[in-house]
């Protein structure tokens, strides 16, 4: 009897324990799937799903020709799984040889990197190229490098490199675009980011890994723009040629579409290959702003063309007005000469561009007055930005007549581009202006816009009228009269009738005064003048061989206006008188 | 009599068939079981059969999308290269220093005379120059004659 008890109490026992062990897992089961669900999905989910970003591809640039200028090169990013080599039946030591072969780094080096088992995560080369990305795809399918994968990450790359570098801009290291179009539009063409849900396996083992795309990534619009690289090629090498030639320390070209403001070309020298844009260095403050845009000067002679205008637009003088030019001028106490000291005697409007005549600009500045002159500086859009789309534009230092800083003899010295700063860009934007019968164009870079939703042009945009047609039409005339007779007619080009105007300009220095010997040659000129097609801006800084624009800068314009003309198969002028002398002043 | 009615044969009442049950009350509890089975098991596949076609046409899918993004890599690489291909100062160098190109003279622009249009020639080569009347033949020579050697040298004529 007492053992039949006893033998019930244990079964009693047993029950109970088993209850209470059903009870706790129960009790766990509850824990686990109805309490902690949220936290523990939650953590599950993060242990095996990864959320990451999709980088959208960076829009491209193209010229007006849709040659790339800039575009997205997908280069592999080498990463390793440290922790799966471990596994794999494969050592360390043998991965990092099979790859260190590849990549061209030591397999010491890599070595370390690989041989830590507790590591999940190592990065071991970035961005190689297709052939050395080919060959790791390879031994991973030999099975030579576990572990080891490719990421494919959009590089940006410069195909044409130094080509229009300066408009172009950079993408820079730390995920921008900087300067140029990469700059100016960098919202554009950085697009939207999208997100990826990816999902491996346990262990982290890339088998069977499964991606979700959350997100679609927008990309970024492709940017269509008026620069032709063809004429940018041919003003960078003329450019260069010049500077080497006449040992000037910088220059700037700028090529341009006088009806539409379209630029066709920009060049500077110095300049850098934007796909290695760290290596430029420049003893210039801002190495990589575009000096068309954001170095300002003093035009000098070339400037006479803006204060003829106005004057002849408001009525003040007339083409055939004259004046004597004695060599010399007085004006607000200060004596103002001509560049070769020379007196040219009794002179019309058109002998003044001929000659170059500063005391014929003195003379119409004076009869203009501080308040028209100014106002007419001012519509031509000097003293402020032109509103390029480019980034970083200045607006260049127009003096101001009201200030204390303004003396009577600023009215003369501006008259003939001394004492005022312009941006090279502002200068061409003003003579497109006179070509195009008096109408300022806004200057432009990017044609068109390419997006997902569809092509988006841009239209050229007048900005307003600043001298009247026929103001204009006589302007070119004399202008074209004069460029048959000037110090640098040697430069016309023979069948085509062009025009333009010299510039040598002096440097001021920070302490007062300007350069005994540094100058600035420039020239401005379009052609053909019966239907210009074409406003070319040369700017050359601190020629040593020689000074004069007309010997330094002319040249470098009828070089490029004589391939221009073939390019553009352009017929000759039908009144076109062949002018080539070589004699020079 | 009351025993009379006792023995009486009582009517006997039409015999009722017994109720038949569904065929499945019949089964076995064995073969019942292994019928459930039979059809949780359907039902699983029917459950499992699109889930699975619909997994592999999802990893189908992904194994495309990675395929159309390494072909766009692949387009985008041929697309630079083709950029790089037309630098045209590379372009240059190779015209100039090793096929010994000079930059062409002299262009020269050949005139098309205004006569020939007002006179409504045929634009078309190949047209039977029989058609054209004698006075447009001579008017095609004089203009040949002119665009050689300048008008001054029919004047004589």
């Amino acid at each position: 009897m007492g053992g039949k008890a006893m033998g019930t109490g244990r079964i009693r026992l047993i029950q109970a324990l088993a209850l209470l062990g059903a009870l706790v897992v129960a009790g766990e089961l509850v824990w686990l799937h109805i309490l902690e669900s949220d936290q523990l999905a939650a953590k599950a989910q993060q242990q095996h799903r990864n959320d990451t970003q999709i980088i959208p591809q960076r829009g491209s640039i193209l010229d007006a020709n849709h040659t790339l200028l800039a575009t997205a090169e997908y280069l592999a990013d080498v990463e390793a799984a440290p922790n799966q080599i471990r596994g794999s039946g494969r050592s360390a030591q043998a991965v990092a040889s099979e790859l260190g072969h590849l990549l061209g780094v030591p397999p010491e080096q890599l070595a370390e990197h690989l041989n830590q088992p507790t590591k999940t995560y190592a990065l071991l080369a970035k961005g190689v190229t297709p052939h050395v990305s080919d060959s790791i795809k390879r031994l991973k399918q030999s099975g030579k490098a576990p572990g080891i994968s490719l990421n494919f990450i959009p590089y940006r790359t410069y195909p044409l490199g130094m080509i229009g570098a300066h408009v172009v801009g950079f993408y820079s290291q730390s995920g921008s675009g900087q300067y140029g179009v990469e700059g100016y539009y960098e919202e554009l063409l950085r697009g939207a980011p999208g997100r990826r849900l990816s999902s491996s396996a346990p262990f982290g083992s890339d088998a069977g890994e499964a991606t979700w795309v959350l997100e679609t990534a927008e990309p970024g619009a492709d940017l269509i723009l008026t620069l032709d690289s063809t004429v940018q090629h041919i003003a960078e090498r003329e450019l260069e040629a010049a500077i080497e030639q006449f040992g000037a320390s910088s220059g700037t070209v700028i090529v341009m579409d006088p009806g539409t403001g379209a630029i066709v070309a920009m060049a500077n020298r110095p300049t850098y290959d934007s796909n290695s844009y760290q290596e430029f260095h420049s003893p210039v403050q801002d190495a990589f702003a575009n000096p068309a845009i954001s170095m300002q000067y003093e035009p000098g002679s070339t400037f006479k063309l803006i204060t003829l205008a106005g004057a002849l637009d408001a009525g003040i003088i007339t083409p055939t007005m004259t004046f004597i030019d004695s060599g010399s001028i007085e004006y607000g106490g200060v004596e103002i000469k001509n560049w070769n000291e020379k007196a040219h005697g009794e002179s019309d409007m058109t002998d003044l561009i001929a000659h170059s005549s500063n005391v014929g600009a003195v003379y119409v500045g004076s009869m203009m007055g501080k308040d028209l002159f100014y106002e007419y500086v001012s519509a031509f859009g000097f003293g402020a930005p032109t509103g390029v789309d480019l980034w970083g534009e200045v607006g260049g230092d127009v003096p101001d007549p009201g200030s204390l800083y303004w003396y009577p003899s600023s009215l003369a010295t501006n008259a003939f581009g001394q004492g005022i700063a312009v941006t090279p860009l502002q200068l061409a934007t003003a003579v497109a202006a006179i070509v195009n019968d008096g109408v300022l164009m806004r200057p432009f870079v990017v044609q068109e816009i390419h997006t997902e939703a569809g092509v988006r042009r841009i239209e050229p945009t007048a900005v307003r009228r600043v001298v009247r047609t026929e103001t204009a039409r006589a302007l070119v005339s004399m202008l074209a009269d004069a460029s048959k007779r000037s110090e640098s007619r040697m430069h016309l080009i023979e069948g085509y009738e062009i025009a333009g105007k010299t510039g040598t300009s002096s440097i001021p220095l920070e302490t007062g005064g300007y350069h005994e010997d540094l100058t600035i040659a420039s020239y401005v000129g379009f052609g053909p003048v019966e239907n210009p097609r074409f406003v070319i801006l040369v700017k050359i800084d601190h020629p040593t061989v020689e000074p004069w624009g007309s010997l330094v800068a002319a040249p470098v314009f009828r070089a490029i206006a004589s391939e221009l003309f073939r390019y553009y198969h352009i017929p000759p002028s039908t009144s076109q008188q062949t002018i080539a002398r070589e004699d020079t002043n | 009599m009351a025993q009379q009615e006792s023995v009486l044969p009582r009517p006997v009442a039409r015999a009722e068939s017994p109720e038949r049950k569904p065929w499945y009350y019949e089964l076995s509890p064995a073969v019942a079981v292994d019928m459930g089975i039979l059809v949780l098991f359907l039902i699983a596949m029917l459950y499992l059969m699109p889930t699975g076609q619909v997994a592999d046409a999802g990893f189908r899918i992904q194994a495309l999308e990675r395929s159309i993004e390494q072909v766009e890599r692949e387009n985008q690489l041929l697309r630079t290269q083709i950029a790089q291909a037309s630098d045209l100062r590379a372009i240059e160098h190779v015209a100039r220093q090793q096929l010994g190109m000079e930059p062409a003279g002299q262009v020269h622009f050949a005139q098309v005379p205004e006569r020939a249009q007002q006179l409504k020639l045929p634009l078309d080569a190949n047209a039977s120059k029989e058609e054209l009347p004698f006075s447009n033949r001579w008017a095609i020579i004089r203009e040949r004659f002119s665009a050689l050697f300048g008008e001054e040298f029919l004047h004589g004529w």
